[in-house]
Protein backbone atom coordinates (compact mmCIF):
# COMPACT_ATOMS: atom_id res chain seq x y z
CA UNK A 1 0.00 0.00 0.00
CA UNK A 2 1.75 3.17 -1.16
CA UNK A 3 0.49 6.65 -0.51
CA UNK A 4 1.97 9.36 -2.69
CA UNK A 5 1.38 12.96 -3.60
CA UNK A 6 2.14 14.62 -6.92
CA UNK A 7 2.53 18.40 -6.97
CA UNK A 8 0.10 18.60 -4.06
CA UNK A 9 -0.96 22.09 -3.02
CA UNK A 10 -3.15 22.54 0.04
CA UNK A 11 -4.33 25.78 1.56
CA UNK A 12 -6.78 26.76 4.24
CA UNK A 13 -8.44 30.15 4.73
CA UNK A 14 -6.17 31.69 2.09
CA UNK A 15 -2.94 30.44 3.70
CA UNK A 16 -0.78 27.81 2.03
CA UNK A 17 -0.10 24.62 3.98
CA UNK A 18 2.09 23.07 1.29
CA UNK A 19 2.90 23.88 -2.34
CA UNK A 20 3.85 21.36 -5.05
CA UNK A 21 4.56 18.61 -2.52
CA UNK A 22 5.94 15.38 -3.98
CA UNK A 23 5.90 12.66 -1.39
CA UNK A 24 6.08 8.88 -1.47
CA UNK A 25 5.15 7.00 1.67
CA UNK A 26 6.58 3.52 1.21
CA UNK A 27 4.86 0.51 2.77
CA UNK A 28 5.97 -0.06 6.36
CA UNK A 29 7.46 3.41 6.78
CA UNK A 30 6.44 5.64 9.68
CA UNK A 31 5.98 9.33 9.00
CA UNK A 32 5.45 12.25 11.29
CA UNK A 33 4.15 15.62 10.17
CA UNK A 34 5.73 18.40 12.25
CA UNK A 35 5.09 22.13 12.42
CA UNK A 36 3.85 24.86 14.73
CA UNK A 37 0.23 25.11 15.85
CA UNK A 38 -2.03 26.34 13.08
CA UNK A 39 0.41 25.55 10.27
CA UNK A 40 -2.10 23.09 8.77
CA UNK A 41 -1.02 19.63 9.95
CA UNK A 42 -4.61 18.42 10.44
CA UNK A 43 -5.70 19.98 7.14
CA UNK A 44 -2.92 18.19 5.27
CA UNK A 45 -3.73 14.90 7.02
CA UNK A 46 -7.41 15.23 6.03
CA UNK A 47 -6.35 15.83 2.44
CA UNK A 48 -4.09 12.78 2.53
CA UNK A 49 -7.07 10.82 3.92
CA UNK A 50 -9.21 11.92 0.97
CA UNK A 51 -11.64 13.90 3.12
CA UNK A 52 -10.70 17.33 1.83
CA UNK A 53 -10.10 18.44 -1.74
CA UNK A 54 -6.63 19.69 -2.63
CA UNK A 55 -6.11 23.07 -4.27
CA UNK A 56 -3.74 21.52 -6.77
CA UNK A 57 -2.04 18.25 -7.64
CA UNK A 58 -3.26 14.92 -6.39
CA UNK A 59 -3.00 12.25 -3.74
CA UNK A 60 -2.42 8.74 -5.07
CA UNK A 61 -3.27 5.51 -3.29
CA UNK A 62 -1.40 2.68 -5.03
CA UNK A 63 -1.06 4.88 -8.07
CA UNK A 64 -4.75 5.70 -8.32
CA UNK A 65 -6.00 9.23 -7.57
CA UNK A 66 -7.66 9.17 -4.15
CA UNK A 67 -10.55 11.40 -5.24
CA UNK A 68 -11.45 8.82 -7.88
CA UNK A 69 -11.42 5.99 -5.33
CA UNK A 70 -14.89 5.09 -3.98
CA UNK A 71 -15.24 6.00 -0.30
CA UNK A 72 -15.79 2.45 0.85
CA UNK A 73 -12.87 1.15 -1.16
CA UNK A 74 -10.70 3.85 0.37
CA UNK A 75 -11.85 3.03 3.89
CA UNK A 76 -10.88 -0.61 3.41
CA UNK A 77 -7.28 0.44 2.83
CA UNK A 78 -6.79 3.68 4.71
CA UNK A 79 -7.94 4.55 8.22
CA UNK A 80 -7.97 7.90 10.01
CA UNK A 81 -7.92 8.57 13.72
CA UNK A 82 -9.41 12.03 14.25
CA UNK A 83 -7.95 14.49 16.71
CA UNK A 84 -10.94 14.64 19.02
CA UNK A 85 -12.88 11.64 20.27
CA UNK A 86 -16.52 12.51 19.86
CA UNK A 87 -18.40 9.73 21.51
CA UNK A 88 -21.98 8.82 21.12
CA UNK A 89 -23.10 9.06 24.77
CA UNK A 90 -24.82 5.67 24.53
CA UNK A 91 -22.34 3.51 22.59
CA UNK A 92 -20.35 0.89 24.45
CA UNK A 93 -16.65 0.16 24.01
CA UNK A 94 -17.49 -2.97 22.03
CA UNK A 95 -19.86 -1.08 19.73
CA UNK A 96 -17.30 1.66 19.00
CA UNK A 97 -14.61 -0.90 18.19
CA UNK A 98 -17.03 -2.81 15.99
CA UNK A 99 -17.64 0.35 13.93
CA UNK A 100 -14.19 -0.23 12.48
CA UNK A 101 -15.71 -3.12 10.54
CA UNK A 102 -18.14 -0.80 8.75
CA UNK A 103 -16.17 -0.45 5.48
CA UNK A 104 -16.04 -4.23 5.14
CA UNK A 105 -19.77 -4.81 5.52
CA UNK A 106 -22.46 -4.20 2.93
CA UNK A 107 -25.63 -2.69 4.36
CA UNK A 108 -27.54 -5.95 4.30
CA UNK A 109 -24.78 -7.94 5.99
CA UNK A 110 -24.79 -8.59 9.71
CA UNK A 111 -21.49 -8.70 11.59
CA UNK A 112 -20.07 -12.20 11.54
CA UNK A 113 -18.25 -14.04 14.31
CA UNK A 114 -15.02 -12.92 12.66
CA UNK A 115 -15.99 -9.25 12.91
CA UNK A 116 -16.85 -9.71 16.59
CA UNK A 117 -13.58 -11.55 17.17
CA UNK A 118 -11.56 -8.82 15.44
CA UNK A 119 -13.20 -6.14 17.59
CA UNK A 120 -12.57 -8.19 20.73
CA UNK A 121 -8.95 -8.74 19.74
CA UNK A 122 -8.50 -5.03 19.02
CA UNK A 123 -9.92 -4.09 22.43
CA UNK A 124 -7.54 -6.54 24.09
CA UNK A 125 -4.59 -5.30 22.04
CA UNK A 126 -5.04 -1.73 23.29
CA UNK A 127 -5.43 -2.92 26.88
CA UNK A 128 -9.14 -2.29 27.34
CA UNK A 129 -10.16 -5.91 27.91
CA UNK A 130 -12.90 -6.20 30.52
CA UNK A 131 -14.38 -2.80 29.61
CA UNK A 132 -16.33 -4.04 26.56
CA UNK A 133 -19.76 -3.20 27.95
CA UNK A 134 -18.74 0.13 29.50
CA UNK A 135 -20.09 3.27 27.87
CA UNK A 136 -17.28 4.79 25.83
CA UNK A 137 -18.18 8.26 27.11
CA UNK A 138 -17.26 7.22 30.68
CA UNK A 139 -13.66 6.29 29.76
CA UNK A 140 -10.70 8.50 30.65
CA UNK A 141 -9.01 10.60 27.95
CA UNK A 142 -6.21 8.06 27.54
CA UNK A 143 -8.62 5.14 27.36
CA UNK A 144 -10.66 6.91 24.70
CA UNK A 145 -7.59 7.46 22.53
CA UNK A 146 -6.82 3.77 22.87
CA UNK A 147 -10.40 2.90 22.00
CA UNK A 148 -10.12 5.01 18.83
CA UNK A 149 -7.01 3.01 18.04
CA UNK A 150 -8.88 -0.25 18.65
CA UNK A 151 -11.53 0.79 16.11
CA UNK A 152 -8.73 1.53 13.64
CA UNK A 153 -7.13 -1.85 14.35
CA UNK A 154 -10.47 -3.58 13.77
CA UNK A 155 -10.73 -1.71 10.47
CA UNK A 156 -7.78 -3.86 9.25
CA UNK A 157 -6.24 -1.20 7.07
CA UNK A 158 -2.60 -1.28 6.01
CA UNK A 159 -2.29 2.51 6.09
CA UNK A 160 -3.05 4.48 9.26
CA UNK A 161 -3.31 8.26 9.42
CA UNK A 162 -3.36 9.54 12.98
CA UNK A 163 -4.03 13.11 14.08
CA UNK A 164 -2.30 13.82 17.38
CA UNK A 165 -2.58 10.25 18.67
CA UNK A 166 -0.75 11.23 21.87
CA UNK A 167 -2.83 14.28 22.84
CA UNK A 168 -4.34 14.11 26.35
CA UNK A 169 -1.88 11.35 27.27
CA UNK A 170 0.73 11.45 30.03
CA UNK A 171 4.33 10.47 29.32
CA UNK A 172 3.85 6.81 30.14
CA UNK A 173 0.68 6.56 28.05
CA UNK A 174 2.32 8.30 25.10
CA UNK A 175 5.11 5.75 25.03
CA UNK A 176 2.72 2.83 25.55
CA UNK A 177 0.52 3.96 22.66
CA UNK A 178 3.40 4.59 20.26
CA UNK A 179 5.05 1.28 21.22
CA UNK A 180 1.77 -0.38 20.35
CA UNK A 181 1.59 1.43 17.01
CA UNK A 182 5.11 0.65 15.87
CA UNK A 183 4.61 -2.92 17.07
CA UNK A 184 2.30 -3.37 14.08
CA UNK A 185 5.37 -3.26 11.92
CA UNK A 186 3.60 -4.22 8.71
CA UNK A 187 1.40 -1.14 8.87
CA UNK A 188 2.30 2.21 7.37
CA UNK A 189 1.84 5.19 9.69
CA UNK A 190 1.43 8.88 8.98
CA UNK A 191 0.80 10.95 12.10
CA UNK A 192 0.88 14.51 13.29
CA UNK A 193 2.83 14.98 16.51
CA UNK A 194 3.55 17.94 18.76
CA UNK A 195 6.51 16.32 20.45
CA UNK A 196 9.54 16.30 18.16
CA UNK A 197 11.44 13.82 20.36
CA UNK A 198 8.67 11.27 19.97
CA UNK A 199 8.85 11.74 16.22
CA UNK A 200 12.63 11.25 16.30
CA UNK A 201 12.25 8.11 18.40
CA UNK A 202 9.35 6.41 16.63
CA UNK A 203 9.33 7.58 13.04
CA UNK A 204 11.47 6.74 10.04
CA UNK A 205 10.57 9.88 8.11
CA UNK A 206 9.34 13.39 8.81
CA UNK A 207 7.43 15.95 6.79
CA UNK A 208 8.17 19.46 8.01
CA UNK A 209 5.67 22.28 7.44
CA UNK A 210 7.30 25.68 7.79
CA UNK A 211 4.27 27.79 6.98
CA UNK A 212 3.65 29.85 3.84
CA UNK A 213 3.54 26.65 1.82
CA UNK A 214 7.17 25.70 2.39
CA UNK A 215 7.72 22.07 3.26
CA UNK A 216 10.33 19.38 3.03
CA UNK A 217 10.35 15.67 3.64
CA UNK A 218 12.86 12.91 4.18
CA UNK A 219 14.38 10.38 6.59
CA UNK A 220 14.56 11.47 10.23
CA UNK A 221 18.36 11.23 10.35
CA UNK A 222 18.75 13.60 7.39
CA UNK A 223 16.04 16.04 8.30
CA UNK A 224 16.16 16.73 12.01
CA UNK A 225 18.76 19.10 13.41
CA UNK A 226 18.76 21.95 15.89
CA UNK A 227 19.01 24.48 13.03
CA UNK A 228 16.10 23.06 11.07
CA UNK A 229 13.92 22.78 14.19
CA UNK A 230 14.79 26.36 15.17
CA UNK A 231 13.43 27.48 11.83
CA UNK A 232 10.45 25.11 12.06
CA UNK A 233 9.29 26.13 15.53
CA UNK A 234 10.39 29.78 15.21
CA UNK A 235 12.17 29.43 18.53
CA UNK A 236 15.80 28.54 19.37
CA UNK A 237 16.15 24.77 19.70
CA UNK A 238 19.25 22.96 20.96
CA UNK A 239 20.20 19.28 20.80
CA UNK A 240 22.03 17.00 23.20
CA UNK A 241 23.31 13.60 22.25
CA UNK A 242 22.18 10.79 24.50
CA UNK A 243 22.67 7.01 24.31
CA UNK A 244 19.13 6.92 22.88
CA UNK A 245 19.91 9.41 20.12
CA UNK A 246 19.65 13.17 19.83
CA UNK A 247 17.27 14.94 22.14
CA UNK A 248 15.86 18.36 21.22
CA UNK A 249 14.72 21.03 23.65
CA UNK A 250 13.76 24.71 23.47
CA UNK A 251 16.45 27.06 24.66
CA UNK B 1 -31.41 -8.05 27.51
CA UNK B 2 -29.83 -9.10 24.24
CA UNK B 3 -31.17 -7.24 21.17
CA UNK B 4 -31.68 -10.60 19.44
CA UNK B 5 -34.26 -11.52 22.08
CA UNK B 6 -35.77 -8.09 22.52
CA UNK B 7 -37.00 -7.66 18.94
CA UNK B 8 -39.03 -10.92 18.83
CA UNK B 9 -40.37 -10.08 22.29
CA UNK B 10 -41.54 -6.69 21.01
CA UNK B 11 -43.23 -8.42 18.08
CA UNK B 12 -45.09 -10.76 20.45
CA UNK B 13 -46.17 -7.83 22.62
CA UNK B 14 -47.38 -6.01 19.49
CA UNK B 15 -49.54 -9.01 18.49
CA UNK B 16 -50.95 -9.27 22.01
CA UNK B 17 -51.67 -5.54 21.92
CA UNK B 18 -53.59 -5.99 18.66
CA UNK B 19 -55.75 -8.77 20.07
CA UNK B 20 -56.45 -6.73 23.18
CA UNK B 21 -57.40 -3.70 21.09
CA UNK B 22 -59.80 -5.82 19.03
CA UNK B 23 -61.35 -7.38 22.13
CA UNK B 24 -61.73 -4.41 24.46
CA UNK B 25 -64.28 -1.64 24.16
CA UNK B 26 -67.83 -0.70 25.10
CA UNK B 27 -68.84 -4.14 23.90
CA UNK B 28 -66.38 -6.58 25.48
CA UNK B 29 -65.37 -9.49 23.27
CA UNK B 30 -63.10 -12.24 24.56
CA UNK B 31 -59.72 -12.22 22.75
CA UNK B 32 -60.25 -15.84 21.64
CA UNK B 33 -63.63 -14.97 20.12
CA UNK B 34 -62.14 -11.87 18.53
CA UNK B 35 -59.52 -14.02 16.86
CA UNK B 36 -62.23 -16.45 15.74
CA UNK B 37 -64.35 -13.63 14.31
CA UNK B 38 -61.34 -12.39 12.39
CA UNK B 39 -60.31 -15.71 10.94
CA UNK B 40 -63.37 -17.84 10.21
CA UNK B 41 -65.80 -15.19 9.09
CA UNK B 42 -68.54 -16.08 11.59
CA UNK B 43 -69.73 -13.91 14.47
CA UNK B 44 -72.32 -11.44 13.11
CA UNK B 45 -72.37 -8.18 15.03
CA UNK B 46 -69.09 -8.92 16.83
CA UNK B 47 -67.41 -9.38 13.49
CA UNK B 48 -68.91 -6.12 12.25
CA UNK B 49 -67.62 -4.24 15.29
CA UNK B 50 -64.18 -5.74 14.99
CA UNK B 51 -63.72 -5.46 11.24
CA UNK B 52 -65.33 -2.07 10.67
CA UNK B 53 -64.53 -0.22 13.87
CA UNK B 54 -61.75 -1.67 15.96
CA UNK B 55 -59.43 -3.18 13.38
CA UNK B 56 -59.09 -0.01 11.27
CA UNK B 57 -58.51 2.06 14.35
CA UNK B 58 -55.97 -0.40 15.76
CA UNK B 59 -54.14 -0.52 12.42
CA UNK B 60 -54.06 3.25 12.17
CA UNK B 61 -52.91 3.63 15.79
CA UNK B 62 -50.12 1.11 15.33
CA UNK B 63 -49.04 2.63 12.03
CA UNK B 64 -49.05 6.21 13.29
CA UNK B 65 -47.12 5.22 16.43
CA UNK B 66 -44.58 3.37 14.30
CA UNK B 67 -44.17 6.36 11.95
CA UNK B 68 -43.70 8.78 14.83
CA UNK B 69 -41.12 6.63 16.63
CA UNK B 70 -39.23 6.06 13.39
CA UNK B 71 -39.21 9.79 12.66
CA UNK B 72 -37.97 10.44 16.20
CA UNK B 73 -35.09 7.98 15.85
CA UNK B 74 -34.11 9.41 12.45
CA UNK B 75 -34.14 12.99 13.69
CA UNK B 76 -32.23 12.18 16.87
CA UNK B 77 -29.54 10.56 14.71
CA UNK B 78 -29.58 13.40 12.16
CA UNK B 79 -29.47 16.27 14.64
CA UNK B 80 -27.32 14.44 17.21
CA UNK B 81 -29.67 15.79 19.83
CA UNK B 82 -31.51 13.61 22.35
CA UNK B 83 -34.39 16.11 22.56
CA UNK B 84 -35.22 15.86 18.88
CA UNK B 85 -38.71 14.57 18.10
CA UNK B 86 -40.90 14.55 14.98
CA UNK B 87 -42.18 18.03 15.80
CA UNK B 88 -38.87 19.79 16.45
CA UNK B 89 -38.18 20.89 12.87
CA UNK B 90 -41.55 22.53 12.19
CA UNK B 91 -42.48 20.06 9.44
CA UNK B 92 -45.47 18.81 11.39
CA UNK B 93 -46.15 22.41 12.43
CA UNK B 94 -46.45 23.38 8.77
CA UNK B 95 -48.68 20.41 8.02
CA UNK B 96 -50.84 21.12 11.08
CA UNK B 97 -51.26 24.84 10.52
CA UNK B 98 -52.19 24.43 6.86
CA UNK B 99 -54.58 21.61 7.68
CA UNK B 100 -56.30 23.82 10.28
CA UNK B 101 -56.59 26.58 7.69
CA UNK B 102 -58.20 24.06 5.37
CA UNK B 103 -60.61 23.03 8.15
CA UNK B 104 -61.42 26.70 8.71
CA UNK B 105 -62.21 27.01 5.02
CA UNK B 106 -64.54 24.04 5.35
CA UNK B 107 -62.38 21.68 3.31
CA UNK B 108 -61.97 18.02 4.14
CA UNK B 109 -60.62 14.75 2.80
CA UNK B 110 -58.12 15.02 -0.01
CA UNK B 111 -58.08 18.85 0.13
CA UNK B 112 -57.21 18.82 3.81
CA UNK B 113 -54.45 16.31 3.20
CA UNK B 114 -53.19 18.37 0.28
CA UNK B 115 -53.07 21.53 2.40
CA UNK B 116 -51.15 19.62 5.08
CA UNK B 117 -48.67 18.28 2.54
CA UNK B 118 -48.20 21.79 1.17
CA UNK B 119 -47.41 23.13 4.64
CA UNK B 120 -44.92 20.34 5.29
CA UNK B 121 -43.25 20.91 1.91
CA UNK B 122 -43.00 24.63 2.64
CA UNK B 123 -41.28 23.92 5.97
CA UNK B 124 -38.92 21.43 4.36
CA UNK B 125 -37.95 23.95 1.67
CA UNK B 126 -37.15 26.60 4.28
CA UNK B 127 -35.13 24.06 6.29
CA UNK B 128 -33.10 23.01 3.27
CA UNK B 129 -32.45 26.62 2.24
CA UNK B 130 -31.30 27.63 5.71
CA UNK B 131 -29.64 24.40 6.84
CA UNK B 132 -27.57 23.69 3.73
CA UNK B 133 -24.09 25.18 3.67
CA UNK B 134 -22.15 22.78 1.47
CA UNK B 135 -23.94 20.04 3.38
CA UNK B 136 -26.70 19.85 5.98
CA UNK B 137 -25.47 21.40 9.20
CA UNK B 138 -27.34 19.94 12.18
CA UNK B 139 -27.13 23.02 14.40
CA UNK B 140 -28.45 25.30 11.64
CA UNK B 141 -31.24 22.83 10.88
CA UNK B 142 -32.20 22.66 14.54
CA UNK B 143 -32.22 26.43 14.99
CA UNK B 144 -34.20 27.00 11.81
CA UNK B 145 -36.59 24.20 12.81
CA UNK B 146 -37.25 25.53 16.28
CA UNK B 147 -37.99 29.01 14.91
CA UNK B 148 -40.23 27.57 12.18
CA UNK B 149 -42.10 25.54 14.80
CA UNK B 150 -42.83 28.58 16.90
CA UNK B 151 -43.92 30.57 13.85
CA UNK B 152 -46.35 27.83 12.84
CA UNK B 153 -47.45 27.59 16.50
CA UNK B 154 -48.31 31.28 16.47
CA UNK B 155 -50.35 30.81 13.30
CA UNK B 156 -52.20 27.89 14.92
CA UNK B 157 -53.04 30.02 17.97
CA UNK B 158 -54.31 32.74 15.66
CA UNK B 159 -56.49 30.28 13.74
CA UNK B 160 -57.92 28.88 16.98
CA UNK B 161 -58.67 32.39 18.27
CA UNK B 162 -60.47 33.39 15.07
CA UNK B 163 -62.24 30.10 14.34
CA UNK B 164 -66.02 29.91 14.82
CA UNK B 165 -67.25 27.54 17.52
CA UNK B 166 -68.42 24.76 15.22
CA UNK B 167 -65.09 23.45 13.92
CA UNK B 168 -63.17 24.51 17.05
CA UNK B 169 -63.63 21.34 19.08
CA UNK B 170 -62.53 19.18 16.17
CA UNK B 171 -59.48 21.38 15.66
CA UNK B 172 -58.41 21.18 19.31
CA UNK B 173 -58.84 17.41 19.35
CA UNK B 174 -56.86 17.13 16.15
CA UNK B 175 -54.08 19.31 17.56
CA UNK B 176 -53.80 17.10 20.62
CA UNK B 177 -53.82 14.01 18.45
CA UNK B 178 -56.93 12.05 17.64
CA UNK B 179 -57.48 8.66 16.10
CA UNK B 180 -61.28 8.63 16.27
CA UNK B 181 -61.62 10.32 12.90
CA UNK B 182 -59.63 7.69 11.00
CA UNK B 183 -61.32 6.70 7.75
CA UNK B 184 -61.53 2.86 7.71
CA UNK B 185 -60.81 2.89 3.98
CA UNK B 186 -57.38 4.45 4.62
CA UNK B 187 -56.56 2.76 7.92
CA UNK B 188 -53.98 0.44 6.37
CA UNK B 189 -51.98 3.34 4.94
CA UNK B 190 -50.01 4.27 8.10
CA UNK B 191 -48.76 0.73 8.87
CA UNK B 192 -47.86 0.13 5.22
CA UNK B 193 -46.06 3.47 5.09
CA UNK B 194 -44.19 2.59 8.29
CA UNK B 195 -43.07 -0.73 6.82
CA UNK B 196 -41.91 0.97 3.62
CA UNK B 197 -40.12 3.72 5.55
CA UNK B 198 -38.33 1.10 7.65
CA UNK B 199 -37.17 -0.67 4.49
CA UNK B 200 -35.78 2.61 3.19
CA UNK B 201 -34.18 3.66 6.49
CA UNK B 202 -32.60 0.34 7.42
CA UNK B 203 -29.76 0.47 4.86
CA UNK B 204 -28.70 3.78 6.46
CA UNK B 205 -28.51 2.29 9.95
CA UNK B 206 -24.77 1.67 10.24
CA UNK B 207 -24.08 5.14 8.89
CA UNK B 208 -26.10 6.60 11.78
CA UNK B 209 -24.03 4.56 14.24
CA UNK B 210 -20.85 5.94 12.68
CA UNK B 211 -22.22 9.51 12.81
CA UNK B 212 -22.27 9.11 16.61
CA UNK B 213 -18.47 9.25 16.52
CA UNK B 214 -18.44 12.61 14.74
CA UNK B 215 -18.45 13.62 11.07
CA UNK B 216 -14.73 13.12 10.48
CA UNK B 217 -14.72 9.60 11.91
CA UNK B 218 -17.82 8.67 9.93
CA UNK B 219 -16.40 9.98 6.65
CA UNK B 220 -13.11 8.22 7.30
CA UNK B 221 -15.12 4.99 7.58
CA UNK B 222 -16.47 5.62 4.08
CA UNK B 223 -19.87 7.01 5.08
CA UNK B 224 -21.22 9.65 2.69
CA UNK B 225 -22.28 11.94 5.54
CA UNK B 226 -23.90 14.63 3.38
CA UNK B 227 -26.08 12.18 1.49
CA UNK B 228 -26.92 10.30 4.69
CA UNK B 229 -28.16 13.47 6.40
CA UNK B 230 -30.19 14.57 3.38
CA UNK B 231 -31.80 11.12 3.13
CA UNK B 232 -32.59 11.09 6.86
CA UNK B 233 -34.18 14.54 6.68
CA UNK B 234 -36.34 13.72 3.65
CA UNK B 235 -37.44 10.41 5.10
CA UNK B 236 -38.23 11.93 8.50
CA UNK B 237 -40.17 14.73 6.83
CA UNK B 238 -42.34 12.37 4.78
CA UNK B 239 -42.90 10.01 7.70
CA UNK B 240 -43.84 12.81 10.10
CA UNK B 241 -46.21 14.39 7.59
CA UNK B 242 -48.02 11.09 7.01
CA UNK B 243 -48.43 10.57 10.75
CA UNK B 244 -49.73 14.10 11.31
CA UNK B 245 -52.18 13.90 8.41
CA UNK B 246 -53.53 10.60 9.71
CA UNK B 247 -53.96 11.51 13.35
CA UNK B 248 -52.88 15.04 14.20
CA UNK B 249 -49.97 15.96 16.46
CA UNK B 250 -49.55 13.09 18.88
CA UNK B 251 -46.67 13.93 21.16
CA UNK B 252 -44.28 11.88 23.22
CA UNK B 253 -44.19 8.64 21.15
CA UNK B 254 -41.55 9.99 18.78
CA UNK B 255 -39.43 11.49 21.53
CA UNK B 256 -39.49 8.75 24.07
CA UNK B 257 -39.68 5.45 22.14
CA UNK B 258 -36.10 5.59 20.78
CA UNK B 259 -34.77 6.51 24.23
CA UNK B 260 -36.65 3.71 25.96
CA UNK B 261 -35.30 1.20 23.43
CA UNK B 262 -31.74 2.48 23.74
CA UNK B 263 -31.92 2.19 27.51
CA UNK B 264 -33.27 -1.33 27.06
CA UNK B 265 -30.21 -2.24 24.98
CA UNK B 266 -31.20 -1.52 21.36
CA UNK B 267 -28.51 1.08 20.78
CA UNK B 268 -27.39 0.23 17.26
CA UNK B 269 -29.66 1.54 14.55
CA UNK B 270 -29.95 -1.80 12.77
CA UNK B 271 -32.00 -3.00 15.73
CA UNK B 272 -33.19 0.38 17.01
CA UNK B 273 -35.11 1.28 13.82
CA UNK B 274 -37.19 -1.94 13.61
CA UNK B 275 -37.56 -1.76 17.39
CA UNK B 276 -39.02 1.75 17.04
CA UNK B 277 -41.61 0.53 14.53
CA UNK B 278 -42.72 -2.28 16.84
CA UNK B 279 -42.55 -0.42 20.15
CA UNK B 280 -43.87 2.93 18.89
CA UNK B 281 -46.76 1.16 17.20
CA UNK B 282 -47.58 -0.86 20.30
CA UNK B 283 -47.30 2.16 22.60
CA UNK B 284 -49.78 4.16 20.56
CA UNK B 285 -52.05 1.13 20.12
CA UNK B 286 -52.27 0.67 23.89
CA UNK B 287 -52.54 4.41 24.51
CA UNK B 288 -55.45 4.61 22.08
CA UNK B 289 -57.06 1.60 23.72
CA UNK B 290 -56.84 3.41 27.05
CA UNK B 291 -58.06 6.65 25.49
CA UNK B 292 -61.29 5.08 24.24
CA UNK B 293 -62.01 2.76 27.21
CA UNK B 294 -60.85 4.42 30.45
CA UNK B 295 -63.49 7.16 30.51
CA UNK B 296 -65.96 5.48 28.11
CA UNK B 297 -68.20 6.56 26.53
CA UNK B 298 -66.10 9.72 26.52
CA UNK B 299 -62.91 9.60 24.49
CA UNK B 300 -59.72 11.12 25.85
CA UNK B 301 -57.14 12.77 23.58
CA UNK B 302 -54.66 10.01 22.85
CA UNK B 303 -51.70 12.41 23.07
CA UNK B 304 -52.36 12.90 26.78
CA UNK B 305 -52.48 9.14 27.30
CA UNK B 306 -49.18 8.51 25.46
CA UNK B 307 -47.43 10.85 27.87
CA UNK B 308 -49.11 9.30 30.91
CA UNK B 309 -48.06 5.83 29.74
CA UNK B 310 -44.63 6.66 28.40
CA UNK B 311 -43.24 9.00 31.05
CA UNK B 312 -43.20 6.46 33.92
CA UNK B 313 -41.64 3.76 31.70
CA UNK B 314 -38.95 6.16 30.57
CA UNK B 315 -38.16 7.44 34.07
CA UNK B 316 -37.99 3.89 35.42
CA UNK B 317 -35.52 2.83 32.72
CA UNK B 318 -33.42 5.96 33.28
CA UNK B 319 -33.23 5.28 37.03
CA UNK B 320 -32.26 1.66 36.36
CA UNK B 321 -29.47 2.51 33.89
CA UNK B 322 -26.16 1.97 35.68
CA UNK B 323 -23.70 1.62 32.83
Amino acid sequence: MTLATRKLSVSIAGRDVCRDLDLTVEPGSRWSILGVNGVGKTTLLSTLAGLRPAQGGEVLLDGRPLDETPARDRAQRLGLMAQEDRDDPEATVREVALLGRLPHLAWWQAETGRDEALARYAIEAVGLAGLEERRAATLSGGERRRLALAALLAQEVPLLLLDEPTSHLDMHQQIALLDLLVGWSERTLVMTLHEVNLAARYCSHVLLLFGDGQCCAGPVADMLSAEVLTRLYRHPVAAIDTPHGSHYFPV
Amino acid sequence: MRPALLLPLLAVVACAGFLLALAAGSQGIEPARAWQALTDGAGGLEREVILNLRLPRALAAFGVGALLALAGALLQALLRNPLADPFVLGISGGAGAMALLAMLAGLSGIWLAGAGLGGAALSLTVLLLLGWRGGLLPHRLLLAGVILSSAWGALVTLILALAPDAPLRGMVFWLMGDLSGVDPAHAATPPLAAALALLLAWPLARGFDALGQGDVAARALGVAVGRLRAAALLLAAVVTTLAVLAAGSIGFVGLVTPHVLRLAGLRRHRVLLPGCVLAGGTLLLLADLAARTVAAPRQLPVGAVTAALGAPIFLWLLARDRR
